[in-house]
């Protein structure tokens, strides 16, 4: 008997220590505060971009993606050495050119001016000889007026009046003559003028045939502009030690150039500046759309930075089962920034029975250990029961659930020691 | 030799040859009565996995017949130590079980011998129909009685109750019937030499009927220990709740899955059962003469 009384004592002390310490709260009428975080990008929308020096050779590259960039801060720099070579061949080729347009416009002058003192000459020259006919003409009307005078008496002879009738005649013909001389020099004055003025057009035609050909290569291929403001710029260049700098603060986003490689005329760096726009973009589930709406104020912080802001959700898109939500940033927001967290948190119905979430186990499904008390051979204990439940809502630290077996004072086991088991016998701690 | 002693021979031969028969049958009989408890000690050191694979068939997980070791192929204390460290509910039914039988075996001392001695030394109106009701009583097979005793305990308020059980027991005839028994092979001249001694009946009873019928109460309590410490039909009948229950039902909670802690159970059950048979053995028998013996 004493034997049997030991092993009791022993037995109960190794069946106490085996048995899991539990601790309850009954459920509670609650909302459920929800939180629903999400990573996210930050993306510039207008960014600005760097062209590179078509032809020139990048020496190093001086800023990253991702980089804080002032005015006059240095992005890269190109090799001073090709870059001297380059501006010679592209100087020789611009003299070259020039030398050729003057040559074209000195003829075309030539030949204007040509044109211009033939014209000047035979306007001249027919100008004298109108002059001079006209004078003969004056002169044959003076000799009329004076033959006129000597009109012979009535009673003269009529040798007289033959040879006054003669002489009269003559002078007529002359008149009529220097008339015709006159008219006729003004014809040919006329045609010569004609003549001249087609010679001085066709030689400012051709003049400005020269011109015309310049102006259309200019403006369709811009080759000799774009050479003479490149070589302007690799002047400049040159002077700055090859070195190119940024004009405007900003965030360096991209950058698209090595060193070692010769550019073309694409861009080569993005940047956002103060002016830029950027917009926070993130990808959400399914589950996570119900939290989410558009309009819905969210709030933003900002990885590397304490900077924190309120915006509001602009869109939400579905894509391939996911939802991309967009929200565009304020001028200014976010700055040299290029990756976020949302923060989405909402209030939802009260709902009647609110637990920790610890107290929700999974044995097959969503349940719930209520701890009771129950008869057996040692007497009255506590043991646990799994009771499914439905999940109305969750959140990190609580969840909703409902049955129509739950009621309010319940004990749900919340914490225990041990693994657990329906109908497990435990102890309260 | 005549024939009378040729047949004599013959006939001392075949009952010499009978006797060897029923002997052998009779051990024969012996054994396969005491199977079930030869099996008893090897399923208790027995490993779990060993018990599966001999009683496969019969747990529907095998074919064929199902095979026995008297002696474990591999040998273990696992049900010994599970039972006796990790079963307190072995301990609270032991106790229990301690308990009622004592109460019980008191009971029927204080109630019982009294009983017994006045059928045994006095002579008044109605004493054999009394007895020949006692015995009646002792006839009546337990399920005829459960339902007036069901109601009488409910009326009492001692349903559920371990009283429900150990008063009905206390009141038990059979143990009267044994001591009666006892009591009636004193002679009753010795108790008339103590009364002419000027005895008075309570010292007659104490000094001279309980030393003498010694062996009666002692059979009526071993018998009544083995019946109840192995009771059954009454605690499922009348006890409800666990707490109150005897080992004797602890058992039945085992299914065929813990064969052998069951078989480790029923070893410890047994101990105290053979203990007080081993102490009583020789009263036991006699108790069970008197059964047998009509004065």
């Amino acid at each position: 008997m004493a034997v049997m009384l030991l092993m009791t004592f022993v037995s109960r002390i190794v069946y106490v220590n085996r048995l899991p310490r539990v601790r309850w709260q009954n459920p509670t009428a609650a909302s459920i505060r929800n939180k629903l975080l999400v990573d996210g990008t930050v993306e510039v929308v207008n960014s600005e971009a760097v062209t590179g020096m078509e032809g020139l050779l990048v020496k190093r590259v001086c800023v990253a993606a991702g980089e804080q960039i002032e005015a006059g801060t240095v992005l890269y720099e190109v090799d001073t050495e090709d870059l001297q070579v380059q501006l010679s061949r592209l100087e020789a080729e611009e003299q070259v050119w020039q030398d050729q347009v003057n040559a074209q416009r000195k003829d075309a002058a030539t030949e204007i001016a040509r044109a211009q003192e033939d014209y000047d000459t035979t306007v001249a020259e027919l100008d004298r000889k109108i002059a001079e006919e006209t004078k003969l003409l004056e002169d044959a009307m003076e000799d009329l007026d004076t033959h006129m005078f000597r009109l012979p008496k009535e009673d003269a002879p009529d040798e007289v009046w033959i040879a006054w009738a003669d002489e009269r005649t003559r002078i007529d013909r002359e008149i009529e003559q220097r008339k015709a001389a006159i008219e006729e020099a003004g014809f040919d004055k006329e045609k010569v003028l004609k003549e001249a003025g087609r010679n001085i057009e066709d030689a400012k035609d051709a003049q400005n045939e020269i011109e015309g050909a310049y102006s259309s290569s200019y403006s369709a291929i811009g080759q000799i502009q774009t050479r003479q403001n490149k070589i302007e710029a690799w002047k400049q260049l040159l002077e700055n030690e090859g070195q190119i700098m940024a004009e405007q603060e900003g965030t360096i986003l991209e950058v698209m150039l090595k060193s070692g490689v010769r550019m073309s005329a694409d861009a080569v760096m993005r940047y956002a500046n103060a002016e830029s726009s950027r917009i926070f973009r993130t990808i959400i589930s399914q589950d996570q759309k119900s939290m989410v709406h558009t309009g819905d104020t969210v709030h933003l912080s900002f990885a590397g930075s304490s900077e924190e802001v309120s915006e509001t959700i602009d869109s939400i898109v579905q894509e391939n089962g996911s939802y991309t939500v967009t929200i565009w940033l304020e001028p200014g927001v976010a700055k040299g920034r290029t990756e976020g967290t949302m923060e989405v948190t909402s209030t939802s119905e009260i709902y009647d029975y609110v637990i920790p979430r610890q107290a929700l186990r999974n044995d097959g499904g969503n349940c719930v250990y209520v701890l009771e008390e129950r008869n057996g051979i040692l007497g009255t204990e506590l043991s646990i029961r799994s009771l499914t439940v439905r999940l109305l809502d969750e959140n990190e630290d609580n969840v909703a659930i409902a049955d129509e077996l739950l009621t309010g004072d319940m004990k749900i086991v919340t914490e225990s020691d041990k693994e657990l088991s329906n109908g497990a016998a435990v102890v309260e701690y | 030799m005549d024939v009378a002693q040729i047949i004599s021979v013959k006939i001392k031969k075949k009952k010499k040859k009978n006797s060897w028969l029923a002997t052998g049958i009779c051990f024969l009989m012996a054994f396969i009565i005491c199977l079930p408890l030869l099996m008893i000690p090897g399923g208790a050191f027995m490993d779990p996995a060993e018990i599966r694979q001999m009683l496969s068939p019969v747990l529907g997980a095998g074919n064929g017949y199902a095979i026995w070791h008297f002696i474990p192929i591999y040998p273990t204390i696992e049900h010994f130590y599970r039972l006796l460290i990790g079963s307190p509910a072995f301990y609270k039914l032991f106790w229990n079980t301690v308990g009622m039988t004592g109460a019980i075996l008191a009971g029927q001392l204080i109630v019982g011998l009294p009983s017994a001695w006045a059928f045994a030394a006095f002579k008044f109106r109605g004493r054999d129909f009394l007895f020949g009701l006692y015995v009646v009583l002792m006839l009546l097979p337990f399920q005829v009685m459960l339902l007036p005793q069901y109601i009488v305990l409910q009326k009492l308020d001692l349903y559920s109750n371990p009283a429900a059980v150990i008063l009905p027991a206390v009141f038990s005839t059979f143990p009267v019937f044994i001591m009666y028994r006892g009591f009636t092979q004193i002679d009753l001249e010795v108790l008339e030499a103590a009364r002419l001694d000027g005895a008075g009946e309570l010292q007659i009873f104490l000094y001279v009927g309980l030393p003498l019928g010694q062996m009666g109460t002692r059979a009526a309590m071993v018998l009544s220990f083995l019946e109840y410490w192995n009771l059954v039909e009454q605690p499922m009948a009348f006890l409800e709740e666990q707490k109150d229950w005897p080992l004797s039902l602890y058992l039945p909670q085992l299914d065929i899955s813990q064969a052998g802690f069951a078989f480790a159970v029923s070893v410890v059950v047994l101990i105290p059962a053979l203990f007080v048979f081993a102490l009583g053995q020789d009263a036991l028998e006699e108790g069970i003469t008197y059964i047998g013996t009509k004065k």
